[in-house]
Protein backbone atom coordinates (compact mmCIF):
# COMPACT_ATOMS: atom_id res chain seq x y z
CA UNK A 1 0.00 0.00 0.00
CA UNK A 2 2.74 2.61 0.87
CA UNK A 3 4.23 1.61 -2.12
CA UNK A 4 1.43 1.84 -4.27
CA UNK A 5 0.83 5.30 -2.37
CA UNK A 6 4.59 6.60 -3.03
CA UNK A 7 4.39 5.25 -6.56
CA UNK A 8 0.71 7.72 -7.17
CA UNK A 9 2.48 10.84 -5.53
CA UNK A 10 4.92 10.71 -8.34
CA UNK A 11 2.52 9.26 -11.20
CA UNK A 12 0.18 12.35 -10.32
CA UNK A 13 2.40 15.54 -10.39
CA UNK A 14 3.94 13.98 -13.04
CA UNK A 15 0.72 13.45 -14.86
CA UNK A 16 0.19 17.07 -14.53
CA UNK A 17 3.22 18.07 -15.89
CA UNK A 18 3.42 16.35 -19.53
CA UNK A 19 -0.42 16.30 -19.82
CA UNK A 20 0.06 19.32 -21.53
CA UNK A 21 3.20 18.58 -23.67
CA UNK A 22 3.21 17.39 -26.89
CA UNK A 23 4.85 13.65 -27.51
CA UNK A 24 7.85 14.53 -28.50
CA UNK A 25 8.36 17.31 -25.59
CA UNK A 26 7.88 14.62 -23.31
CA UNK A 27 10.08 12.43 -24.39
CA UNK A 28 12.74 15.15 -24.16
CA UNK A 29 11.93 16.02 -20.74
CA UNK A 30 12.67 12.63 -20.22
CA UNK A 31 15.60 12.32 -22.06
CA UNK A 32 17.23 15.52 -20.29
CA UNK A 33 16.11 13.32 -16.94
CA UNK A 34 17.83 10.16 -18.07
CA UNK A 35 20.98 12.40 -18.96
CA UNK A 36 21.20 13.27 -15.14
CA UNK A 37 20.87 9.95 -13.89
CA UNK A 38 23.39 8.73 -16.40
CA UNK A 39 25.85 11.24 -15.12
CA UNK A 40 25.53 9.95 -11.26
CA UNK A 41 25.19 6.56 -12.71
CA UNK A 42 28.77 6.70 -15.13
CA UNK A 43 30.75 7.91 -12.50
CA UNK A 44 29.68 5.20 -10.04
CA UNK A 45 30.65 2.28 -12.87
CA UNK A 46 33.80 4.70 -12.82
CA UNK A 47 34.38 4.22 -8.99
CA UNK A 48 33.53 0.65 -9.03
CA UNK A 49 30.07 0.06 -8.21
CA UNK A 50 28.19 -3.00 -9.72
CA UNK A 51 25.38 -3.85 -7.95
CA UNK A 52 21.95 -4.15 -9.18
CA UNK A 53 19.99 -0.45 -9.22
CA UNK A 54 16.29 0.22 -8.88
CA UNK A 55 14.95 3.13 -11.37
CA UNK A 56 11.92 5.41 -11.27
CA UNK A 57 10.81 8.36 -12.73
CA UNK A 58 9.44 11.37 -10.74
CA UNK A 59 8.20 14.75 -11.88
CA UNK A 60 11.97 16.32 -10.63
CA UNK A 61 13.22 13.68 -13.12
CA UNK A 62 14.18 10.04 -11.95
CA UNK A 63 15.40 8.69 -8.93
CA UNK A 64 18.35 5.75 -8.52
CA UNK A 65 18.33 4.03 -5.32
CA UNK A 66 21.87 3.83 -4.72
CA UNK A 67 23.85 3.23 -1.51
CA UNK A 68 26.73 5.30 -1.58
CA UNK A 69 27.90 4.32 1.93
CA UNK A 70 30.44 2.27 0.45
CA UNK A 71 31.88 5.70 -1.34
CA UNK A 72 34.61 7.63 1.19
CA UNK A 73 33.11 11.69 0.93
CA UNK A 74 35.20 12.74 -1.70
CA UNK A 75 33.62 10.73 -4.56
CA UNK A 76 30.56 10.55 -3.21
CA UNK A 77 30.75 14.60 -3.48
CA UNK A 78 31.59 13.71 -7.29
CA UNK A 79 29.11 11.37 -8.00
CA UNK A 80 26.51 13.71 -6.84
CA UNK A 81 27.82 16.49 -8.86
CA UNK A 82 28.11 14.34 -11.74
CA UNK A 83 24.23 14.89 -12.71
CA UNK A 84 23.94 18.52 -12.99
CA UNK A 85 27.34 18.50 -15.24
CA UNK A 86 25.89 16.49 -17.77
CA UNK A 87 22.62 18.60 -18.10
CA UNK A 88 25.16 21.20 -18.40
CA UNK A 89 27.01 19.54 -20.39
CA UNK A 90 23.85 18.41 -22.78
CA UNK A 91 22.91 22.44 -22.32
CA UNK A 92 26.46 23.02 -24.27
CA UNK A 93 25.45 20.51 -26.87
CA UNK A 94 22.31 22.17 -27.14
CA UNK A 95 23.52 25.41 -27.46
CA UNK A 96 26.19 24.08 -30.25
CA UNK A 97 23.06 22.57 -32.12
CA UNK A 98 21.13 25.67 -31.26
CA UNK A 99 23.40 27.95 -33.09
CA UNK A 100 23.23 25.67 -36.32
CA UNK A 101 19.27 25.23 -36.46
CA UNK A 102 16.93 27.32 -33.67
CA UNK A 103 13.68 25.01 -33.26
CA UNK A 104 11.76 24.96 -30.22
CA UNK A 105 12.30 21.61 -29.84
CA UNK A 106 16.16 21.41 -28.83
CA UNK A 107 15.79 25.21 -27.06
CA UNK A 108 12.89 23.29 -24.98
CA UNK A 109 16.02 20.42 -24.05
CA UNK A 110 18.10 23.64 -23.33
CA UNK A 111 15.33 24.89 -20.84
CA UNK A 112 14.81 21.25 -19.40
CA UNK A 113 18.66 20.63 -18.82
CA UNK A 114 18.77 23.78 -17.27
CA UNK A 115 15.74 23.34 -14.98
CA UNK A 116 16.92 19.99 -13.96
CA UNK A 117 20.63 21.53 -12.85
CA UNK A 118 19.31 24.61 -11.23
CA UNK A 119 16.79 22.67 -9.26
CA UNK A 120 19.10 20.09 -8.01
CA UNK A 121 21.62 22.08 -7.15
CA UNK A 122 19.46 23.67 -4.35
CA UNK A 123 20.79 22.44 -0.92
CA UNK A 124 17.07 20.82 -0.11
CA UNK A 125 17.52 17.34 1.72
CA UNK A 126 16.93 14.44 -1.43
CA UNK A 127 18.65 16.81 -4.10
CA UNK A 128 22.38 16.49 -5.22
CA UNK A 129 23.45 20.19 -3.84
CA UNK A 130 22.39 18.71 -0.46
CA UNK A 131 23.75 16.05 -0.48
CA UNK A 132 26.71 17.06 -2.37
CA UNK A 133 27.04 19.64 0.47
CA UNK A 134 26.74 17.28 3.11
CA UNK A 135 29.18 14.90 1.87
CA UNK A 136 31.57 18.19 1.70
CA UNK A 137 30.66 19.23 5.84
CA UNK A 138 31.26 15.72 6.65
CA UNK A 139 34.82 16.02 5.38
CA UNK A 140 35.67 18.24 8.26
CA UNK A 141 32.58 17.21 10.85
CA UNK A 142 30.76 14.07 12.23
CA UNK A 143 27.60 13.62 9.80
CA UNK A 144 25.43 14.70 12.71
CA UNK A 145 26.85 17.41 12.87
CA UNK A 146 26.77 18.22 9.64
CA UNK A 147 23.12 17.90 9.36
CA UNK A 148 22.30 20.28 12.20
CA UNK A 149 24.87 22.89 10.17
CA UNK A 150 22.57 22.43 6.93
CA UNK A 151 19.20 22.60 8.79
CA UNK A 152 18.96 25.87 8.65
CA UNK A 153 20.06 26.02 5.13
CA UNK A 154 17.56 23.53 3.94
CA UNK A 155 14.80 25.17 5.44
CA UNK A 156 16.17 29.07 3.98
CA UNK A 157 16.04 27.13 0.49
CA UNK A 158 12.60 25.45 0.92
CA UNK A 159 11.09 28.80 1.59
CA UNK A 160 13.04 30.44 -1.25
CA UNK A 161 12.14 28.24 -3.70
CA UNK A 162 8.26 27.99 -2.58
CA UNK A 163 7.95 31.87 -2.94
CA UNK A 164 9.41 31.71 -6.04
CA UNK A 165 6.80 29.39 -7.32
CA UNK A 166 4.52 31.55 -6.15
CA UNK A 167 5.53 34.80 -7.63
CA UNK A 168 5.58 31.83 -10.91
CA UNK A 169 2.18 31.19 -10.25
CA UNK A 170 0.94 34.89 -9.70
CA UNK A 171 2.94 36.39 -12.54
CA UNK A 172 2.82 33.75 -15.03
CA UNK A 173 -0.16 31.77 -13.83
CA UNK A 174 1.87 28.81 -14.17
CA UNK A 175 1.98 26.40 -11.99
CA UNK A 176 4.45 23.87 -13.06
CA UNK A 177 7.57 24.84 -10.59
CA UNK A 178 5.02 24.62 -8.04
CA UNK A 179 4.07 21.35 -8.69
CA UNK A 180 8.00 20.14 -8.71
CA UNK A 181 8.76 22.00 -5.44
CA UNK A 182 5.45 19.87 -3.58
CA UNK A 183 6.58 16.76 -5.25
CA UNK A 184 10.33 16.89 -4.10
CA UNK A 185 9.09 17.55 -0.26
CA UNK A 186 6.62 14.95 -0.49
CA UNK A 187 9.57 12.81 -2.16
CA UNK A 188 11.76 13.93 0.63
CA UNK A 189 8.82 12.93 3.18
CA UNK A 190 8.22 9.48 1.98
CA UNK A 191 11.75 7.89 0.51
CA UNK A 192 14.27 7.47 3.72
CA UNK A 193 16.41 5.07 1.45
CA UNK A 194 19.55 6.51 0.34
CA UNK A 195 19.16 8.03 -2.80
CA UNK A 196 20.31 10.22 -5.86
CA UNK A 197 17.58 12.20 -7.12
CA UNK B 1 7.36 2.39 21.81
CA UNK B 2 3.93 4.41 21.97
CA UNK B 3 5.28 7.26 20.15
CA UNK B 4 6.62 5.64 17.04
CA UNK B 5 2.91 4.17 16.67
CA UNK B 6 1.49 7.95 16.97
CA UNK B 7 4.04 8.60 14.83
CA UNK B 8 3.09 6.20 11.95
CA UNK B 9 -0.82 6.73 12.39
CA UNK B 10 -0.11 10.50 12.05
CA UNK B 11 1.33 9.51 9.24
CA UNK B 12 -0.86 7.44 7.22
CA UNK B 13 -3.89 10.09 7.74
CA UNK B 14 -1.30 12.76 5.77
CA UNK B 15 -0.48 10.70 3.02
CA UNK B 16 -4.15 9.73 1.43
CA UNK B 17 -5.28 13.59 2.18
CA UNK B 18 -2.10 15.24 -0.03
CA UNK B 19 -3.08 11.88 -2.60
CA UNK B 20 -6.50 13.66 -3.01
CA UNK B 21 -5.22 17.52 -3.61
CA UNK B 22 -3.20 15.71 -6.23
CA UNK B 23 -6.05 14.53 -8.00
CA UNK B 24 -8.29 17.48 -7.49
CA UNK B 25 -5.36 19.32 -8.93
CA UNK B 26 -5.39 16.96 -11.45
CA UNK B 27 -8.89 17.37 -12.43
CA UNK B 28 -9.07 21.02 -11.48
CA UNK B 29 -6.05 22.90 -13.33
CA UNK B 30 -5.98 23.61 -16.47
CA UNK B 31 -3.40 21.88 -18.92
CA UNK B 32 -1.62 25.44 -19.48
CA UNK B 33 -1.02 25.95 -16.04
CA UNK B 34 1.24 23.35 -15.66
CA UNK B 35 2.76 23.33 -18.92
CA UNK B 36 6.50 22.84 -18.63
CA UNK B 37 6.52 23.78 -22.85
CA UNK B 38 4.51 26.86 -22.47
CA UNK B 39 6.52 28.06 -19.17
CA UNK B 40 9.88 27.07 -21.21
CA UNK B 41 8.21 29.64 -24.72
CA UNK B 42 7.79 32.22 -21.64
CA UNK B 43 10.91 32.21 -20.47
CA UNK B 44 13.08 32.62 -23.68
CA UNK B 45 10.11 35.33 -24.95
CA UNK B 46 11.24 37.42 -22.27
CA UNK B 47 14.95 36.34 -22.33
CA UNK B 48 15.27 37.14 -26.14
CA UNK B 49 14.26 40.51 -25.81
CA UNK B 50 17.98 41.03 -24.59
CA UNK B 51 20.16 41.22 -27.47
CA UNK B 52 22.81 38.96 -25.60
CA UNK B 53 20.85 36.32 -25.35
CA UNK B 54 20.08 36.51 -28.68
CA UNK B 55 23.97 36.56 -29.75
CA UNK B 56 24.51 33.66 -27.36
CA UNK B 57 22.29 31.28 -28.94
CA UNK B 58 23.17 32.89 -32.41
CA UNK B 59 19.78 33.83 -33.43
CA UNK B 60 18.72 35.91 -36.48
CA UNK B 61 15.57 37.93 -36.12
CA UNK B 62 13.55 36.06 -38.36
CA UNK B 63 14.48 32.60 -36.88
CA UNK B 64 13.23 33.57 -33.03
CA UNK B 65 9.83 35.31 -35.19
CA UNK B 66 9.48 31.90 -36.63
CA UNK B 67 9.85 30.18 -33.40
CA UNK B 68 8.14 32.52 -31.22
CA UNK B 69 5.64 33.99 -34.00
CA UNK B 70 5.05 38.25 -33.59
CA UNK B 71 5.46 40.51 -30.36
CA UNK B 72 1.59 40.92 -30.86
CA UNK B 73 1.14 37.14 -30.66
CA UNK B 74 -1.21 36.83 -27.63
CA UNK B 75 -0.05 33.37 -26.91
CA UNK B 76 2.62 34.17 -25.43
CA UNK B 77 1.91 37.79 -23.66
Amino acid sequence: MKTLQSALFFAIPFFLLVRALTAIETVLFLLSALLHEAGHFLVLLFFGYRKKTAFSLSPAGAILAIDTTFLPYRKEILVYLAGPTFNLIGMGVTLLLLRQTFTFPLLYFFFCNALLCSINLVPIEGLDGYQALFSFICLFHTPEKAKQLLAPINALSCVLLLVASLALFVLEKNLSLLLLIASLLIEGKTKKATKIS
Amino acid sequence: MNKHRNCKKKRAFWLPLLLCFFCALALLIPRDATSLSKLSRRFFFHLFQNDTAKEVFGLEEAEWVFVFGNETDSVFL
